[in-house]
């Protein structure tokens, strides 16, 4: 069989991992080739912070709440070997901090030490008046993907650099399955008014006395509306705006002043820091992560394709929950095409 | 304004620098002096991790030593809130202070000072399958040899002299300076006479790790792993009675090998540098004073020394202290002088 991954985010590479980790014994031959125009370090997982850390809610979400659990701990086992360091992973605590108080938010069994945060650490970020402690996972995106495509490469995955226009351009070439990791541009591939664009500008700074993440809720402005602080392994990432519709991959000057200058409310030793980098990405927002199966009609024989896009502001936080869920559709469409086990009969 | 009354301070780690600081600082009409034979990177307070929790010694009441961790913890935290937190070396630090077998003192006297401090939970223990029990809190980094420069400053703006001279004797002090102030360290045992102190060696090696971002600490002392503002400090060892200073390439060896037992991802981390430094133990620290009779003269003397591994823990509550026995002896000397 023949898949055609789209797209070599976080996304793509996690999926297409996981359909070789669970297929390439069964299926045989297992082809698998991932075709993008952007690669490491440009694409959107990139230039994210590398936080593991869901939206406050799921809204009903359960699947995604299952999925990010099932992320964190894919990742949490990879930290009793020196190999967690070549795939950008390592354990970071920190604060979330609230307004007003707050419900528990989605994750708090997923992360290790949840608990709510004491008198003396709300002294300490004069503002909040609520909020919570907890240690979670960093995944660095520019570390990630290349361990991912090694991994990948590694084991005759092959990738393309090519911008895919349509799934039928796959599908003539002899795609089985075509894989749609394609993030913010889905709706190039297929119209989707619920795909929309919820922009972030975040500036990279020289900060390593910082060994907290602080993240703040502003239930006015929206996720990400508000400051948040997260050290990585060698700089600081600082932001946070999240502004739908707005398409503009540019650096605003406007949002890098407010930026910053909220940061270093927020936290008054940044004041000193070196700022190294600004960035603006575009999260694929979606009213909840499209991950199914379609059977695209051209011509006489369905396109089989599988949709994994739409993860908004957490596409790190759940890619291996979706990747292994991806699989599972994959397998799927194995046992109706007969390729599977009962095959060999 | 006249400065009327000469003190000198011997000493320039950690222990001297606050305690000049704290005088310098509060009584603007003594003359100050900090002496020394070393100074930073010199000093043992410049190899030390400085993280702050402390032990608890035998002989000092409770009430005192909680006031002199509180005093210290407050007076760091204020500065890790503030712009000058970089400069000063000092920062916040979360982590876990684990135990092979379950400690008599579950929640040690320190716990209510410093932050959100909690026994860990099973999932957290499950990592580090050799410990049976752990408590989990944030506490502060103050690395001296960055932190001892920002305080040379904060004294010589409060009016400070510093002097580069090895003190023999008290006796060569006491015709320039009316009161002194010991802040030797090991250094006592032969300028005072003091038998009760003695070295524990202590080696460290600081590795690049900035992945690293959680203190890991052996409650049993001897196995911890302190991330810094741009190396990871990992260590160590309690030797008695061993005045080596130089690096032991057994002990580098073991402390790999036991740090990275537990945190796997340390066997990745390249070795920056070596460190031996010897800390100036004591059964008890020694804050108090004392009248010497130096030159035919009754010199008023106030000793903070013998913090052995805590001195930057206990720096500033030690020199609040030691500046409030300095006020006494002001105060008798006054008294004296009206006679």
């Amino acid at each position: 069989m023949r898949v055609a991954v789209i797209g070599a985010g976080v996304i793509g590479l996690s999926t297409a991992q996981s359909i070789y980790e669970h297929y390439h014994s069964i299926v045989s031959p297992l082809t698998i080739e991932v075709y993008a125009d952007k690669f490491t370090p440009l694409t959107t997982s990139d230039g994210a912070a590398g936080f593991w850390q869901p939206y406050l809610y799921d809204k009903g979400n359960v699947q995604e709440t299952k999925w990010n659990k099932e992320t964190f701990d894919y990742l949490l086992s990879f930290l009793k070997s020196p190999e967690s360091i070549k795939m950008g992973i390592f354990l970071e605590s920190g604060y979330n901090l609230c307004s007003e108080p707050a419900p528990d938010p989605s994750f708090k069994d997923s992360v290790l030490g949840f608990r709510q945060l004491t008198e003396r650490e709300l002294q300490i970020f004069p503002g909040y008046k609520y909020g919570w402690f907890n240690t979670a996972l960093m995944v660095e995106g520019k570390t990630y993907l290349p361990w991912l495509m090694e991994w990948l490469r590694k084991r005759g995955v092959k990738f393309y650099h090519r911008k895919i226009k349509s799934f039928k351009e796959l599908a003539e070439t002899g795609a089985d399955v075509i894989i749609n990791c394609s993030g913010m541009w889905s709706g190039q591939l297929q119209p989707d008014p619920d795909l929309k664009p919820g922009r972030g500008q975040i500036l990279k700074v020289d900060a390593p006395w910082l060994k907290h993440w602080i993240i703040t809720h502003d239930f006015t402005k929206g996720t990400y509306n508000s400051p948040y602080i997260i050290p990585g392994s060698r700089l600081v990432t600082v932001g946070g705006v999240f502004q739908v519709g707005n398409w503009s991959e540019q650096n605003s000057s406007v949002d890098h002043k407010e930026i910053w200058e909220k940061a270093c409310q927020l936290e008054p030793s940044l004041k000193h820091a070196r700022i190294v980098d600004d960035w603006s990405g575009l999260r694929p927002v979606r009213s909840k992560v499209r991950l199914e199966r379609e059977a695209i009609w051209s011509g006489e024989t369905p396109i089989e394709v599988i949709h994994n896009y739409g993860h908004g502001g957490f596409g790190l936080t759940i890619h291996r929950g979706c990747a292994e869920e991806a699989a599972r559709l994959f397998g799927q469409i194995v046992e109706q095409k007969g390729k599977g086990p009962k095959a060999r009969l | 304004m006249m400065k009327s009354v000469r003190v000198v301070v011997v000493g320039a780690g950690v222990i001297g620098f606050s305690t000049a600081v704290c005088i310098s600082e509060a009584l603007p009409f003594c003359a100050v002096t900090l002496m020394a034979d070393k100074f930073s990177p010199d000093t043992t307070s410049d190899g030390a991790a400085g993280i702050l929790f402390a032990a608890q010694f035998p002989d000092i009441p409770l009430q005192r030593q909680r006031r002199w961790f509180k005093d210290s913890f407050d007076h760091l935290l204020a500065i890790a809130q503030s712009q000058c937190a970089p400069e000063a070396g000092v920062m916040l630090s979360s982590g876990w202070q684990i135990f092979k077998e379950i400690p008599a003192v579950e929640t040690p006297f320190w716990s209510e000072f410093v932050i959100g401090f909690r026994p860990m939970t099973d999932v957290e223990l499950k990592r580090f399958p050799d410990h049976k029990f752990g408590q989990a809190f944030t506490t502060l980094k103050c690395e001296c040899s960055t932190y001892l420069l920002w305080l040379e400053k904060r004294f010589r703006k409060a009016g400070g002299q510093v002097e580069q001279r090895k003190v023999n004797s008290l006796q060569e002090l006491s015709n320039s300076f009316d009161i002194i102030v010991n802040c030797s360290g090991l250094g006592s045992k032969i300028l005072v006479g003091d038998t009760q102190v003695y070295p524990v060696r202590g080696q460290v090696l600081k590795v690049e790790a900035p992945w690293v971002q959680h203190f890991i600490r052996d409650g049993d002392g001897k196995t911890y792993i302190y991330p810094g503002i741009r190396s990871v400090t990992i260590g160590g060892t309690r030797q008695e009675g061993d005045w080596r200073l130089q690096v032991d390439g057994g002990d580098t060896k073991g402390i790999l090998e036991r740090c990275s037992r537990l945190e796997p991802s340390l066997n990745k981390a390249k070795i920056l540098s070596e460190w031996v430094g010897l800390r100036p133990s004591r059964k008890n620290p020694r804050v108090e004073r004392e009248v010497v009779q130096l030159q035919g003269r009754p010199v008023p003397v106030v000793h903070n020394y013998g913090h052995g591994g805590w001195g930057v823990t206990l720096a500033w509550g030690t020199a609040l202290d030691t500046l409030g026995l300095v006020k006494q002896s002001l105060h008798e000397m006054a008294s004296q002088a009206k006679l």
